[in-house]
């Protein structure tokens, strides 16, 4: 069996090991690689398990990727018990102790610097759903055009207001995007104003047409902040139809790409 | 936990660990034996997971 090393995190070199969780692939071999001033958790796998056809073939799999994300996130969950982590990519594997230990002592300061950065940290994902029917209701008492049109159409004879209720339409889905995006800086501008924290907004098209979302980097005992802030929110927008969601502590995957290499 | 709560928190996951986190580059090969680091791509997992939330949010 050709084995592989699939890695999951950075850490500094005296993080402690995770006990008694299970691995990607369901054995309970978690191991590390030290190179001061840091070290990388890791599975052993079969790399022809691993490999770029069987995961290709897999990945319509929802029972495999479900098992997957369940067990990665496991010991992601398990290592920030520990302290501060640089979670990386899902599926990143290296070829052997060597290379994992080489790569840490080449960009020890950049990942030094990260893990520095990220101490005491949180993330969390404040995810903003919106009703069709009541957001598209809300659009008419928010957007200045819109209303004016259904003011008219109330007025407008039979035929008339068909046409004025067919434009509002229209009107209502070309509004919409914009309308949309200002609750998400409203949003996002409130954050930063309660808890002056690091924030990633993406929007629908980021999300391939799922709801927009803000993924916050707050210290651990703001959390309560988060909360309160979230309810406030709640209340002011849910007359729209907008209702925020709220998950977490996730590893600080949206904000520790400071890595990010070039090809 | 309801199968519903279950499957957002399970696309939710997934969305954290397959579309985030640190990017290694490297060669993109799947010939082990000379290469020191591996990393998948995983458009095809993601297109997946985009039409999974789709479903999951009907």
């Amino acid at each position: 069996m050709q084995q592989v090393l699939y890695v999951y995190a950075i850490a500094r070199a005296a993080h402690p090991m995770p006990e008694r969780i299970e691995a990607i692939d369901g054995s309970d071999h978690i191991t590390s690689v030290r190179a001061d001033p840091l070290s990388a958790f890791y599975s052993p796998v079969d790399g022809a398990d691993f490999s770029q056809p069987v995961i290709d073939a897999r990945s319509k799999d929802v029972e495999w990727l479900g098992s997957i994300g369940y067990h990665h996130q496991t010991v992601m969950s398990a290592l920030m018990g520990g302290g501060t982590v640089i979670p990386l990519r899902a599926f990143t594997l290296f070829a052997n102790e060597t290379s994992l230990r080489n790569h840490l002592l080449q960009e020890a300061k950049k990942y030094s610097a990260i893990l520095d950065r990220l101490d005491g940290k949180q993330e969390w994902t404040l995810r903003i759903e919106f009703d069709p029917e009541r957001w598209s209701d809300a659009l008419v008492r928010r957007v200045d055009s819109l209303r004016a049109i259904a003011a008219e159409t109330q007025k407008a004879p039979g035929g008339k207001a068909y046409l004025l209720r067919k434009k509002l339409d229209e009107e209502k889905k070309r509004a919409s995007k914009e309308a949309e995006q200002q609750v998400v800086s409203e949003v996002e501008a409130a954050v930063m104003a309660k808890l002056a924290c690091d924030t990633v907004a993406e929007s629908r098209v980021q999300r391939s047409g799922g709801f927009p979302q803000i993924n916050v980097l707050i210290n651990r005992d703001e959390e309560s902040r988060l909360q309160d802030l979230r309810e406030d929110l709640s209340s002011r927008y849910e007359p729209d139809g907008v209702t925020l969601a709220l998950t977490g502590p996730w590893p600080p995957y949206s904000f520790a790409s400071g890595m990010r290499e070039e090809g | 936990m309801p199968d519903q709560e279950l499957e957002l928190t399970l696309l939710e996951t997934l969305d954290h660990l397959l579309d985030r986190g640190v990017v290694i580059a490297g060669e993109a090969t799947i010939s082990i034996g000379n290469v020191d680091l591996l990393y998948l791509g995983l458009n095809i997992v993601l297109a997946n997971m985009d039409a999974m939330k789709r479903t999951g949010r009907k």
